[in-house]
């Protein structure tokens, strides 16, 4: 009996510790909450710019640190960030910046041009270049020297520090949207006593150093990163938040959740059957966004009959001519996305870009008869569309697959892959039509329409034209604005007849944001820097019942 | 000296997060039990050891059957949606050591991980494996003990009426909702839960990880499949114990029925329920993908889908290493478990 009673108390006691331990792993998690919290979508894949490329690592580091210029919150020309002014010669090759003397990084230390000439060294070290690094291709010897390596000292890149607050760059041929890349997160500076004191360590959040708009004071894995306004900022006194979390939270439904409760101020993106719903709303208004969804097709298919057929750009422009992209916006997408008739979305200043004819189905029946007449095909082969495993991509294959095989007589199938498997397809060219998509990396047409150069990294359909490769060379040369203008236009007409890809739709943003969040501009590139941000506490105040 | 703080940092997270407390316990127990004469624990030091020696050879099985499968399939960790250029591609694997050959990338790695060095995340740089297990981990194991004690309380209740109301409308109602509960998958649970109890009825937060209150929902959605399976098997190990001579003696012996129930019945009524809890903590404690994703846990549940998704060769082999552990570490309480409940069970 006793012994019994005993065992009793063990394991009550057992349960207790349990209870206990539970508590433990809980107790000083607990934060009060950030003035401003917006949900990043994902876990950023670094905070070091070297590495980074995604939209999300762009939010985090635009609020840890500052390149040389920023951002305007509507235009998103570029407005004196570092720097403080700078110059261009008459030949729009050499750009000097100068330097703010008061800028500081978090550590109290003065940044310098020689933090920016370290970074930009570091970004094109030829034993370990950055992942974005053709991004500076435009400045002169810079891939030379870290691809070529035809060029062995950095003292022959263009870019020097003839002073402690002046940094010059000198460019291969004049690119208009240089300065656009001088607030390019992967171009941010980095704190060069830092990164040399503790190497590939310098990100750990006890050891970061930053010169942005506020300072890191927690990072909590898959948890949250904490910020506070960072009171060594040269422009401090124009900051007006306080703090700010930053959630990783991936499950969209979550994240409208914990908008709607109440906890987070600016959502990124909604699930999208709940858009209808949402557009409802005040607080949700889609824009137009940077971006474009389309079709690639492979036109080096590796079965003959297929190559012939997709080889023919008539037979391409038949594909294209028989999807119904209104339908798609319609009923799958539902933000108000914008049937594509062009690769290039509209919005980018200065650039009035090509559009293709609008649906036509006699044309396109047309188009495939001729095609089968000439090439003496009877029975059409199954062509396969892959996507990467997502709902969205799913439904929009369908339309796609009944549309050819409807309309067309074209047998189609639909394949998924998951996201590793899909891109491999893609880059190894083992695919018939697949999804794509591309989101600008700057304003301005180049970033879609170098894409598609003869052998181009992100060219994926193996298009390879000589005339087109011209085009955007001779772009690249062009110092009147204008007139490099209608060389891309020329392009991507070029691009457009030839058709390697086939356009769906542009993208619009799906931003929720409280009403009292001030200092939030729609604009193309979504681009939405908190160091202009504030949160009106009296309207908050008033309003913050509502859902 | 790099296990030894990697295994000073697991103790500390086994206590944090309130594994090694009960482990003591148990370990208290068996000295009582040794102590009192009950139990010698030199005939199972036999049994330990080689059941030691099988969990280090599963884990080197596990080991190698997970390298080589997780770089046969397509696609690596730096592929990103805008291609890096090859060149560059090729200098960051290089740097991450993943151009030499198979075999040496193989005894490297395993070497490294006997030292306790599980590497650098590809897909999270800033972080190395072994913290971002010893950041997730407490909290995928606190939610799992909470889900625990719920499913259990829960379970065991439930299942025990169920037995002795044999066939009565209680037995009845609590099977359905057993099998409702079995049925039901998380995330059905956690949309009515958050419908209700989040949205309408704002009572619990909706989701992130924050104090106890943020624990309350997605530990009852990660229970009650296990709740619904404890109350059956308890019913059925319950139902079969009551048939038992032993306890017709107890009842002859005028013992009164609750203490029936609770002294002599349970114990031997529990065992199904034992030996169904040695993997189901396993996988509790690991965390779910499903619960963590809905209710934004930062724990490890997400990275056994994830890292096998972004090709994050050592965060994924980090993963399967400590679940294997766990799997055979509760697996070996069960077994001595058994000889504690049931005393004609012995160990070999």
């Amino acid at each position: 009996m006793r012994r019994d009673r005993n065992r009793n108390l063990l394991a009550l006691g057992f349960v207790a510790v349990l209870l206990g331990g539970g508590a433990a792993a809980l107790s000083g998690t607990t934060d009060e909450k950030a003035q401003f919290t917006f949900n990043n979508a994902t876990e950023v894949e670094s905070f070091d710019p070297k590495v980074v490329t995604g939209v999300p690592e762009g939010r985090v580091l635009r609020c840890l640190l500052e390149g040389l210029a920023n951002p305007h919150p509507e235009t998103l020309r570029p407005v004196p960030g570092v720097a403080e002014s700078w110059d261009v010669s008459d030949d729009g090759l050499v750009y000097t910046f100068h330097l703010r003397q008061d800028a500081r990084w978090t550590d109290g230390e003065p940044v310098t041009s020689a933090d920016f000439l370290y970074a930009w060294k570091r970004f094109l070290d030829p034993e370990e270049p950055a992942t974005y690094a053709y991004i500076l291709d435009v400045v002169k010897n810079a891939k030379a020297y870290y691809q070529d390596k035809t060029v062995t000292d950095f003292a022959e890149v263009g870019v020097r520090a003839p002073d402690e607050w002046t940094f010059v760059v000198e460019l291969a041929a004049s690119t208009p949207y240089f300065l656009d890349l001088t607030h390019f997160y992967p171009l941010y500076p980095v704190p060069r006593h830092v990164v040399e004191k503790y190497g590939d360590e310098w990100i750990r959040p006890e050891h970061f150093v930053g010169n942005g708009a506020f300072k890191l004071e927690e990072r909590r894995f898959r948890d949250r990163v904490r910020l506070v306004k960072n009171v060594l900022y040269w422009d401090a006194a124009n900051v007006r938040l306080e703090s700010v979390d930053i959630l990783p939270v991936d499950d969209h439904v979550t994240g409208l959740n914990l908008y709607l409760t109440g906890v987070v101020d600016w959502e990124t993106d909604v699930p999208h059957h709940v858009i209808p719903e949402l557009k409802k709303r005040a607080d949700f208004k889609p824009k137009p966004y940077l971006g474009s969804y389309f079709y690639r097709v492979n036109l080096q298919n590796k079965d003959l009959l297929k190559r012939r057929l997709v080889g023919d750009p008539r037979f391409r422009k038949a594909l294209y001519l028989a999807m119904d992209r209104q339908a798609i916006v319609e009923s799958i997408t539902k933000a108000g996305e914008v049937p594509a008739r062009s690769l290039v979305p509209p919005g980018i200043d200065g650039y009035d870009g090509p559009m293709l004819p609008d649906r036509n189905l006699e044309e396109a029946r047309r188009l495939v008869a001729e095609v089968k007449r000439d090439l003496h095909v009877d029975k059409l082969p199954t062509l396969t569309i892959l996507y990467n495993t997502h709902e969205t991509h799913r439904q929009i294959a369908e339309v796609i697959q009944v549309q050819w095989a409807k309309e067309l007589g074209i047998p189609v199938k639909i394949e998924n892959q998951e996201w590793g498997t899909y891109l491999t397809s893609q880059r190894q060219l083992d695919y018939d039509i697949c999804r794509a998509a591309w989101i600008g990396d700057y304003a301005d047409p180049n970033t879609f329409l170098d894409m598609f150069v003869t052998g181009g990294g992100n060219n994926n359909t193996g298009y390879a034209s000589e005339d087109y490769d011209g085009l955007i060379r001779k772009a690249g040369k062009e110092r009147d604005p204008a007139e490099r203008m209608r060389i891309l236009r020329r392009a991507e007409e070029l691009l457009l007849t030839d058709l390697p890809v086939l356009p769906i739709y542009y993208y619009v943003t799906k931003n929720l944001v409280r009403p009292w969040v001030k200092g939030f501009h729609p604009n193309v590139q979504n681009i939405h820097p908190l160091k202009f941000v504030w949160i009106d506490e009296a309207e908050k105040r008033e309003r913050s019942g509502e859902r | 000296m790099g296990w030894i703080t990697s295994s000073w940092a697991f103790l500390v997270w086994t206590w944090e997060m309130g594994i090694l407390q009960p482990i003591g316990v148990f370990l208290a127990i068996m000295a009582g039990l040794w102590a009192s004469g009950r139990w010698s624990p030199w005939g199972s030091m036999r049994f330990l050891c080689r059941r030691l020696e099988w969990m280090a050879l599963t884990l080197l099985i596990v080991f190698s059957i997970s390298f080589f499968l997780m770089r046969s399939i397509p696609g690596g960790p730096f592929d990103r949606d805008k291609n890096i250029d090859p060149a560059i591609k090729a200098r960051i694997e290089a740097k991450y050591g993943l151009d030499r050959p198979i075999g040496e990338q193989y005894l490297r790695s395993l070497a490294d991980t006997l030292r306790g060095d599980l590497g650098p995340s590809y897909k999270n740089r800033d972080y190395d494996v072994v913290d971002i297990i010893a950041e997730g981990f407490p909290k995928s194991a606190s939610l799992g003990v909470v889900a625990l004690i719920f499913a259990l309380t829960l379970g065991i209740t439930a299942g025990m009426v169920s037995a002795v109301r044999r066939g009565g409308w209680l037995d009845t109602t609590l099977m359905v909702f057993a099998t409702i509960g079995i049925a039901l998958p998380n995330f059905v649970i956690a949309s009515i839960l958050i419908l209700f109890l989040v949205i309408l009825v704002p009572m619990f937060p909706a989701a992130t990880w924050g104090d106890f209150r943020h624990l309350i929902l997605p530990a009852f959605c990660l229970g009650a499949p296990f709740a619904a399976y404890v109350a059956r098997l308890t019913r059925t190990g319950m139902l079969d114990v009551l048939t038992q001579d032993y306890i017709r003696t107890a009842r002859a012996k005028g013992v009164g029925e609750l203490r029936v129930l609770t002294a002599h019945a349970l114990k031997g009524g529990l065992l199904p329920v034992v030996s169904f809890l040695g993997p189901a903590i396993a996988g509790i404690l690991t965390g779910s993908l499903v619960v963590e994703k809905i209710f934004q846990i930062p724990g490890l549940g997400t990275h056994f889908v994830q890292a096998a998704i972004n090709r994050d060769y050592t965060l994924s082999m980090g993963c399967v290493l400590l679940y294997t552990t766990l799997v055979y570490l509760m697996n070996l309480l069960v077994d001595v478990g058994y000889t504690v409940l049931d005393p004609r069970v012995e160990l070999d």
